[in-house]
């Protein structure tokens, strides 16, 4: 079975995220509690505002799958609803044609990435 | 009855004012509650520069006068024909003469007492060019003020020390900080040091307390070395940022003095009796001079927003931080020692808002360990529970609880992007700040 993992709504008013790692390579067998993607959603990317609202957050696996195509990397812009990775639920299967439903995903708010040059703050 | 709206006595005879013309906040006829700003100018010291005068000339380009209306009633005045254009802003256009009326107040019941009550603001303007005196306390300032001079001696003063949410609820909805300053006694006065550049948290305040003055020469003398020596070109963003950061490290604003001008004439109160600060102001990850080891705190979106020169000195000047929420609890604890045996009395910390609005996790697998350096929620659970039990140990430190303050109106109503604070909210700790002042003896309210 095919599943597929969107760009949830992950705060009231966000409209897009940009992907701030990616911490599962193509492949891998995927169990709930593993990682997926950490993401940056910053509120005034549409209305630019002094303090902004930035906040990040963490996509976790809630089942047991494997991934087998990602079309996000660091530092690309996603907007809501955007799909973001392909999942079989078993190792054999391809992942062609039309997703079957929706990869079970949490998610939850982190700290931000500490590191400077990046320009991060935690 | 039609009672005359004049200009009063501020300050004593031997010490003549001049202001602006009256700029006035609402359209004449207009049904007014007591309380609101009708009006305000610039003032102009018209005594001279001397030294007497020194402490306020940081201020003096941005020094206003509101006028604040008492008794409710139907405001009415007629435009000053010697007014408008720049004479609204030139602090040279009129002699201030008391008793001179500029409006009426049109009123069923008498008033029990004076019908306007003066308001001075001030502002330090974080460069002189920044230049904004389009309203009432408006502009780019390292501080504002804000004080009623309807005394012969200071009252008490209330610093606050931004992040963001604290600078909004001491700045209130009303202009002139009147939320919280309304009511106060003659001579009080409230400071607020807004996160200009860099962020106020304790660490940082406590090393600005105890700088001395070689080693801000030695800041000084770093940062114009190091910027110099980057390679490529700074941007004029840059060199502006790099110039707040440097105004920031330089100063200790709760050590500086804080003049006001009063019915007996310039007054130095002795510093901030209580303190507002903010757990939003202790970031994660703070960073330190390699060889200075001063501690610099920046947000994250002021550092997304820096140029690539500015970028390269702060990677080879400084490293990163990391601060769990213990080493939080310790640099309060470090900061109030500091602060015992001096002027300030109280610390209220407003504390973390810490229940997720958006999350949606059945577990903590898969969420890095320790949670705290996690997880933004978990994070502010615990460092509010360290800060909590500080409080406990710590007579002087009291929490001004938003955490519990928004779950009770709820967390979408009340924080609505997960950080910024809703009016209502903010209305709930103004109450709170007014209240713990008042249990501890230094806000009252007046009585003239």
């Amino acid at each position: 079975m095919v599943l597929i993992c969107r760009l949830p709504l992950l705060l009231p008013g966000m409209t897009t995220a940009v992907i701030e790692a990616v911490h599962a390579p193509i492949g891998a067998a995927m169990a709930p509690g593993h990682k997926l993607l950490d993401l940056r959603v910053d509120l005034s990317g549409s209305v630019a505002h002094d303090c902004p609202p930035v906040s990040y957050f963490r996509l976790v696996m809630r089942e047991r799958a494997w991934l087998r195509r990602l079309t996000v990397a660091p530092g690309k812009e996603v907007a809501l609803n955007t799909a973001l990775a392909w999942f079989t639920t078993t190792a054999e299967e391809a992942a062609e044609g039309e997703p079957e439903r929706a990869a079970r995903i949490a998610w939850g708010g982190i700290l931000p990435p500490v590191s400077l040059a990046a320009g991060h703050q935690g | 009855m039609l009672l005359p709206l004049c200009y009063m006595t501020v300050l004593p005879e031997r010490m003549p004012l001049r202001h602006s013309s009256l700029r006035w906040t609402i359209p004449t006829g207009s049904h007014c509650r007591a309380g609101t700003v009708l009006a305000f100018c610039n003032l102009g010291l018209a005594w001279g520069v001397d030294s007497y005068l020194a402490p306020l000339m940081h201020e003096a380009r941005d020094l206003q006068l509101a006028f604040v209306l008492q008794h409710p009633g139907q405001v009415h005045y007629a435009r000053d024909p010697a007014g408008g254009g720049q004479m609204d802003h030139s602090v040279w256009a009129h002699e201030w003469v008391p008793h001179n009326e500029f409006g009426q107040l049109e009123t069923a019941a008498p008033p029990s007492g004076p019908l306007l009550r003066a308001l001075i603001v001030a502002g330090r303007r974080v460069s002189e060019l920044a230049e904004v005196r389009d309203g009432l306390l408006t502009g780019w300032h390292a501080r504002k003020r804000a004080w009623w001079p309807d005394a012969h001696d200071p009252g008490i003063v209330v610093a606050a020390l931004g992040s963001c949410e604290v600078t909004s609820i001491m700045y209130g909805e009303r202009p002139g900080m009147l939320d919280l300053l309304d009511g106060a006694a003659g001579g009080s006065q409230l400071l607020v040091v807004p996160d200009i550049a860099a962020v106020p948290c304790a660490r940082t305040t406590l090393e600005q307390m105890r700088r001395t003055e070689a080693e801000r020469q030695a800041i000084a003398a770093d940062m114009a070395s190091g910027l110099l020596g980057i390679a490529g070109v700074l941007e004029p963003r840059d060199w502006l940022m790099a110039g707040a950061i440097q105004a920031t490290l330089l100063a200790s604003p709760l050590l500086e003095p804080c003049p006001m001008l009063l019915r007996s004439g310039l007054s130095l109160p002795a510093g901030p009796a209580a303190v507002v600060m903010s757990l939003h102001a202790e970031p994660v990850r703070v960073f330190r001079h390699r060889r200075l080891g001063y501690t610099l705190a920046l947000y994250d979106y002021r550092l997304r927003d820096l140029g690539e020169g500015l970028r390269q000195w702060l990677v080879r000047a400084f490293e990163p931080v990391l601060r769990s929420p213990e080493d939080i609890r310790a640099d309060f604890a470090a900061l109030l020692a500091a602060l015992r045996g001096g002027p300030v009395r109280r610390v209220l910390l407003a504390n973390m808002f810490s229940s997720a609005i958006n999350d949606d996790l059945p577990g903590y697998a898969g969420l890095d360990e320790p949670l705290s350096r996690t997880i933004g929620t978990v994070r502010a659970k615990e460092t509010n529970l360290a800060l909590a039990s500080l409080a406990t140990e710590e007579p002087n430190l009291a929490i001004l609880d938003i955490d519990a303050m928004a779950a009770y109106l709820g967390a979408l109503r009340a924080i609505p992007d997960g950080m910024h604070v809703a009016g209502e909210l903010q209305s709930l700790v103004q109450q709170d700040i007014r209240s713990l002042l008042a249990e501890s003896g230094l806000w009252t309210l007046a009585a003239f």
